[in-house]
C-alpha cells in the first residue's frame, strides 16, 4: 500500500491503517528500536507506542514522507525509554556505546532548551551537509541508526577498521564545528 | 550536550536519513582488489615458466629430434653411395654425448644395432664397388691411422679419398663445431663434429660429397 493511502486510512479513523503501517514499516521499527534498546520486550512496548502516536498525531499532521515520520517517532521513543531506564540504572547495549563515543568527544554539558535545540538542529544539519556523502552516512547510520559498526561496514562496503576511522574524525569534526558555532564543549 | 545532539540528530534532513537507508550491501568488486590482481598475476607467471619450460622437458619432442636426425643419416648415407666411388673411406668422428639419453639410444640401436653406442665415436664409412652399397663400423676415438683395422688399410684406394689438410667449420655459436682433418699421409680424412644436432654433421657431409 502506498504511504498517501496509509495516510488517507488514519484520517479516515480506520483502525486497519495501523495494520497497514506494521506491515509496511514494522520491520523498519523493530530494527531501529532493537538497535537502540537490545532489548525485544522493550522494543515491542515502543513499537506500540509509536503506532498509539501516530494514530493520535494523523490528523492533524500530514507527513510529506511517513517513513521518516516513523522512523524518527519510533527513534524518540526508544531513546525516552532508555533514557529513562538509565536514570535508574545505567543501561548497557548499543545504546550506551554510541552514547559514551559522542560523549567523549562533546563532554555532556546540560541539556539544550527548545531554542538551544532547533539550533543545535540547524547547526547539525549544516554540519553534515558539510561532510562527505560516505562520511554522512556513516555517521548517519551510527548516530541515527545506531547501527553496528559491522552493518554499516557492510552497507557501505567499508572495512571495519575504515568505518571507525571515519567515524572517528566525524566525532572530532563535529566538536569543532560545534566549537566554531559556539557551543561549550 | 551529547544526549541534545543525540536528540537533536532525529530533526536532520530526511535525505540523510534515506541516504544510508538505502544503502545494500554491495558485492565485492573484485577487479578493484590489488589481492586478485596479485593471485592472478602469480598464476600467469607460474603458467608462463611452465610454458616455457616444458618444450626442454618434453620427451615427445626429443624423440622427434632425434628422428629427425636419423632421417638426416639415412639421407646422408644415401647420397653418400651415390657419390662416392669404390671403397671410399671416411671416417667421421660424432661427439654423441648430447644424445646420451634413451629414446636416442633405442632409436639408433633398433636401426644401427651394435655399430652405435653412446660417447663419441668414429664411423667408419665405405662404398662398395656397386656404389650402392656400404658398410659402418665404428671405432674408439683415440683411433689413429696406425690403429685402423687392416681391413679397411687394404681396401683402402687412398686416391680416391677426399683430400683436404685442415677444414675447421663453426656455426651457431659454437653449438656446433665440425672439423676435418687429413690423417697423417694415409689418405684418411677424419671428420669430427661436435654438435647438438646430428642433422648438421649429415648435412655438412652431404656438403661435401657433392
Amino acid at each position: 500500500m502506498e504511504d498517501y493511502e496509509i495516510i488517507e486510512l488514519y484520517n479516515s479513523r480506520s483502525e486497519r491503517a495501523i495494520l497497514e503501517t506494521e506491515k509496511k514499516y514494522g520491520n523498519y521499527c523493530h530494527t531501529i528500536s532493537f538497535n537502540i534498546l537490545q532489548n525485544k520486550q522493550d522494543v515491542d512496548e515502543c513499537v506500540n507506542d509509536t503506532y498509539l502516536k501516530i494514530w493520535n498525531s494523523i490528523p492533524p499532521a500530514c507527513p510529506l514522507n511517513l517513513k521518516a515520520y516513523i522512523g524518527r517517532i519510533i527513534r524518540n521513543v526508544s531513546l525516552d525509554l532508555i533514557q529513562r531506564k538509565n536514570a535508574i540504572k545505567r543501561g548497557k547495549g548499543r545504546y550506551q556505546v554510541v552514547y559514551d563515543e559522542l560523549d567523549y568527544a562533546l563532554s555532556s554539558n546540560g541539556q539544550a532548551d527548545l531554542v538551544e535545540r532547533l539550533e543545535l538542529r540547524d547547526a547539525l544539519n549544516s554540519f553534515l551537509a558539510s561532510l562527505t556523502p560516505e562520511c554522512r552516512n556513516v555517521f548517519i547510520g551510527r548516530y541515527w541508526y545506531f547501527d553496528s559498526i559491522s552493518t554499516i561496514s557492510s552497507k557501505m562496503n567499508f572495512s571495519q577498521s575504515k568505518t571507525k576511522m571515519i567515524l572517528m574524525q566525524c566525532r572530532n569534526k563535529l566538536k569543532q564545528f560545534l566549537k566554531k558555532e559556539g557551543y561549550d564543549l | 550536550m551529547t544526549d541534545s545532539v543525540i536528540s537533536a540528530l532525529n530533526e536532520v534532513d530526511e535525505e540523510y536519513l534515506f541516504s544510508y537507508e538505502n544503502r545494500r550491501p554491495q558485492k565485492k568488486v573484485y577487479l578493484m582488489n590489488w589481492k586478485y590482481w596479485a593471485v592472478a598475476a602469480m598464476l600467469a607467471i607460474v603458467v608462463s615458466i611452465g610454458l616455457i619450460i616444458m618444450p626442454f622437458n618434453n620427451k615427445g619432442n626429443n624423440e622427434k629430434l632425434i628422428r629427425s636426425s636419423y632421417e638426416s643419416f639415412e639421407s646422408f648415407i644415401n647420397n653418400a653411395s651415390s657419390h662416392l666411388k669404390d671403397e671410399t673411406i671416411i671416417l667421421a668422428g660424432i661427439n654423441l654425448e648430447e644424445y646420451e639419453t634413451a629414446d636416442y639410444y633405442s632409436v639408433q640401436s633398433e636401426s644401427i644395432g651394435e655399430y652405435m653406442e653412446l660417447g663419441p665415436r668414429i664411423f667408419i664409412l665405405k662404398t662398395t664397388k656397386d656404389g650402392k652399397t656400404y658398410e659402418i663400423a665404428y671405432q674408439p676415438m683415440v683411433m689413429n691411422s696406425n690403429d685402423m683395422p687392416d681391413k679397411y688399410k687394404t681396401e683402402n684406394p687412398y686416391s680416391d679419398c677426399f683430400i683436404i689438410n685442415h677444414i675447421k667449420i663453426s656455426y651457431r655459436k659454437l653449438k656446433t663445431h665440425i672439423e676435418g682433418e687429413f690423417v697423417g699421409d694415409s689418405g684418411y680424412y677424419k671428420i669430427i663434429c661436435y654438435s647438438n644436432q646430428l642433422s648438421d654433421f649429415f648435412d655438412f657431409m652431404i656438403s661435401l660429397l657433392n
